[in-house]
């Protein structure tokens, strides 16, 4: 016999449980794991709104991923991009993927080889869906205007850094639910293990090199 | 050699056909259940088999137990997740599949019929109106 819970109780359901196995999940490959999302915080018989846990639920997921953090010049960049654009649209910053150790080392590699690392670098975001951008296409997308005073120098001097920088960002009024369900979910759960073996490959490889030049 | 029908031949002057060759009915279905794993691949049945075990314990527990979240894949889930429609009944309802045998079963149930009811007869007053 089917119980009377509804339709909504069960996707929310399937939902909450595609959050809890992606959190458990990425809670095994990284140093500083998070508490999954408890069921409290979510009303299971009801139409989930957005911006109420997404943006939670997704920034935590993130920060247990993340290995690599922007310098401080970069970072204000950032800072400032993020606090005029949450100001002006209903984007909100979900987290920031900075490659800054490939950044800073791209003159141990041949030009070549700074090619694959940074095709490969692309590829880690190919399989997540449209709330993935490169941070240089988000700044031009959305930041490049005379509105803002987004083309002056102090942005545009770290252009080559924003190549390096990925975003997932969520635009409150146009993404739903569906956006970052179990689909999602799937695809983070590769990014992340594809991201920690491009770190411990990118780690190994400079080391060598590092050890080389000294010899 | 030629079938005798009791006096049919006085009634009617239409010439009888008689079947030259015997059609060969266990040949058919073994070819047909060669070919049922073509038509059918399995691991959709397999995936289909899952989801709909899903749903099963989904709809009557109202919770998936642990054990389950950790067999399944992710893929699973996302399907399962994305074919709940607003009518419950229409999930339940909409993903079937047949994979051809119960066609056999049916016929045979058919025949199976036909021959108690050809014995009914027997059995029944013929001033009942029952039939």
């Amino acid at each position: 016999m089917i119980r009377d819970y509804g339709f909504v109780y069960y996707k929310n359901l399937l939902l909450y449980e595609s959050y809890v196995r992606c959190q458990e999940y990425v809670n095994t490959l990284s140093e500083n794991p998070e508490e999954p999302p408890s069921k409290g915080t979510f009303d299971l018989y009801d139409d989930l709104i957005f911006a109420v846990f997404v943006p939670e639920t997704v920034s935590r997921l993130c920060g247990s991923v993340i290995l690599d953090w922007p310098e401080d010049g970069f970072a204000g960049c950032i800072e400032n991009i993020r606090v005029h654009i949450e100001d002006q649209f209903s984007i909100e910053f979900g987290s920031i993927f900075h490659f800054g150790l490939l950044f800073d080392n791209l003159h141990l590699f041949s030009e070549q080889e700074q090619i694959d690392w940074t095709l490969r670098m692309n590829q880690l975001f190919e399989g997540m869906n449209g709330s993935f951008m490169s941070f240089l296409e988000f700044y031009k997308a959305f930041f490049m205007t005379q509105f803002f005073g987004g083309d002056s120098k102090s942005y545009t001097r770290y252009m080559n850094h924003m190549k390096y920088t990925f975003i997932i960002y969520l635009d409150i009024e146009c993404h739903t639910v569906d956006d970052f369900g179990p689909s999602f979910m799937n695809a983070y759960m590769d990014f992340a293990k594809f991201y920690r073996e491009f770190y411990e490959d990118l780690v190994e490889e400079i080391k060598k090199r590092k050890k080389v030049g000294v010899a | 050699m030629k079938v005798k029908l009791h006096g049919m031949h006085s009634l009617t002057t239409v010439v009888e056909k008689i079947p030259t060759e015997r059609v060969n009915v266990e040949g058919l279905i073994t070819t047909f259940e060669a070919n049922l794993d073509k038509s059918m691949p399995m691991d959709w049945l397999i995936r289909y088999g899952k989801i709909a075990k899903i749903y099963k314990v989904l709809f009557t527990q109202g919770e998936l137990p642990k054990s389950m979240l950790d067999e399944y894949s992710g893929e699973i889930l996302e399907i399962a997740y994305e074919h709940i429609n607003e009518d419950l009944q229409d999930v339940m309802n909409k993903a079937s599949s047949s994979n051809g045998r119960d066609y056999y079963y049916e016929f045979g149930r058919s025949l199976g019929v036909e021959q108690q009811a050809s014995v009914l007869k027997e059995f029944i007053d013929e001033e009942s109106d029952f039939i």
